[in-house]
């Protein structure tokens, strides 16, 4: 899969008191119907995307008659900084309302898929269940929690093998006897604390109720895991929500996909989805 | 450059970073009206930035062993470094460049500033003509685990702009004489 850059990509600006600032990719076909796709921020990294996973999806997905548009949230990358305050979430879910109008109104899509990883994924969710223009959304290392076979899948393909690798058995005795000295405790904590502020979970209960609406509003939905998500997540088929929703697991990855050919899968398996998808939500 | 050119701009600063700075160094910019080049943070070879990329790329396949195995390099005739990927030809061109001696032989007449740390300024980019400035703060553009915090630039990036204004009075009071 290499996709030639044969189309035109265009710089452009909106938004209200903000000005924001993207990367347009046409369709290769302008007769194409599919849902146009937006890239959004994934943590603070810009519209790029981490590992350039945007720039090469929204080329790939151009190829195949997918438009796209990858932009910087406010204070992220191009875009100005925010003035709006409040929560992150609210700010997020506002600003990809005005990119979808902005791409509604100078280059006439109705539909939407929001494809983000990590916080891109929450705020794809969040923006999903409060504009109907939103036909689809992929999420990539989104909310997981320890469902179904969870604990079983943990202890076969995580915990067993270490039993029978020497390095990981030497890793952990290393730990048990050396005892940890304040400053790495003190290192520790403070990740963990600065982890729990950049990122929240909602209850498993919520998200579960908020998949429900979108799956009853007929929104296609595309869950992807990879196994750098492993104490929540140890195996495809783990969200129990099934209906509209497609879910696929790459093991071996990380958490940013920085590796050429983890992304050139995720890029097959969300094109793939696209071909599959009816995206029958705000169907014109 | 496109932007003079089209009329836009009459004049250019460029502000260059790591290897961006080796970039600029090899390039001839005689042709165009440049005010300054400000180099941050340059790598001091195309070499040197080469096999920092690979150890970075290697701590990043090796904290993979976290899930369970570690993931192997691509072998091939395209290398890949924390994302780049570089061909051989291009890696070959790269292994040759030094900044210094990039520095050195160039003809351009704009005012050079090379911003970088205390310890590497006079030891690494004595360059006859250029203003060397001492940062305090480093990006540390090579750790795998590097945070936001590690990441605080914004003391070099407003050195710039001072820089940058200065250059402006300079070229104002030249032009009203």
């Amino acid at each position: 899969m290499t996709a030639t850059l044969a189309i035109q990509e265009s710089v452009c600006t909106f938004g209200g008191s903000t000005t924001l600032t993207g990367v347009y990719t046409p369709a290769n076909d302008e007769n194409s119907t599919k849902p146009c796709a937006l890239y959004l921020t994934a943590g603070l990294l810009h519209h790029i995307g981490p590992t350039r996973l945007h720039v090469e999806m929204a080329r790939e997905l151009s190829s195949q008659g997918v438009a796209g548009l990858r932009f910087d949230l406010s204070g992220a990358g191009d875009s100005e900084t925010g003035s709006l305050g409040g929560y992150f979430v609210d700010r997020s879910v506002e600003e990809v309302k005005q990119a979808m109008s902005y791409l509604e109104a100078h280059h006439g899509h109705k539909q939407f898929v929001l494809i983000g990883l990590c916080s891109g994924a929450d705020d794809a969710l969040a923006t999903a269940l409060k504009d109907e223009r939103v036909a689809g959304i992929v999420l990539l290392n989104g909310y997981a929690y320890q469902a179904g076979q969870f604990a079983m899948h943990r202890a076969l393909s995580f915990y067993l093998p270490r039993l029978f690798m020497w390095e990981k058995l030497r890793n952990r005795l290393t730990k048990l006897i050396s005892k940890e000295t304040e400053d790495v405790r003190k290192n520790r904590a403070a990740l963990t604390e600065l982890d729990d502020d950049f990122r929240y979970i909602p209850p498993q209960k919520d998200t579960e109720t908020n998949l429900h609406t979108l799956s009853d509003a007929k929104t296609d939905m595309l869950f992807v895991y990879t196994g750098s998500e492993h104490e929540d997540y140890t195996y495809e088929g783990q969200r129990l929500q099934k209906t509209h929703v497609s879910e696929r697991f790459l093991k071996e990855a990380d958490h940013t996909l920085i590796l050429k050919k983890d992304r050139i899968k995720v890029i097959g398996w969300v094109s793939d989805w696209f071909n599959q998808s009816l995206f029958q939500r705000a169907k014109p | 450059v496109a932007a003079h050119f089209e009329g836009f701009v009459s004049s250019i600063d460029v502000i260059s970073i790591r290897m961006g700075a080796l970039i600029t160094a090899k390039t001839s910019l005689d042709d165009y009206p440049i005010n300054g080049l400000y180099y941050w943070d340059p790598v001091e070879s195309g070499e040197g930035w080469l096999a920092e990329m690979d150890d970075l790329h290697n701590a990043l396949l090796r904290d993979t062993f976290r899930f369970l195995r570690r993931r192997k390099k691509t072998k091939g005739p395209v290398s890949e470094f924390a994302s780049l990927q570089i061909n051989s030809e291009l890696k070959g061109a790269l292994k040759g460049e030094r900044f210094i001696d990039l520095t050195k032989s160039a003809t351009t007449t704009a005012p050079v500033h090379i911003l970088t740390s205390a310890d590497q300024t006079a030891s690494n980019f004595n360059v006859k003509g250029a203003d060397l400035h001492a940062i305090d703060e480093r990006n540390d553009w090579i750790n795998h685990r590097a945070t936001t915090t590690d990441m605080v630039i914004h003391k070099t990036a407003n050195r710039i702009a001072d820089l940058l204004e200065q250059q402006i009075i300079i070229n104002d009071s030249v032009a009203q004489s």
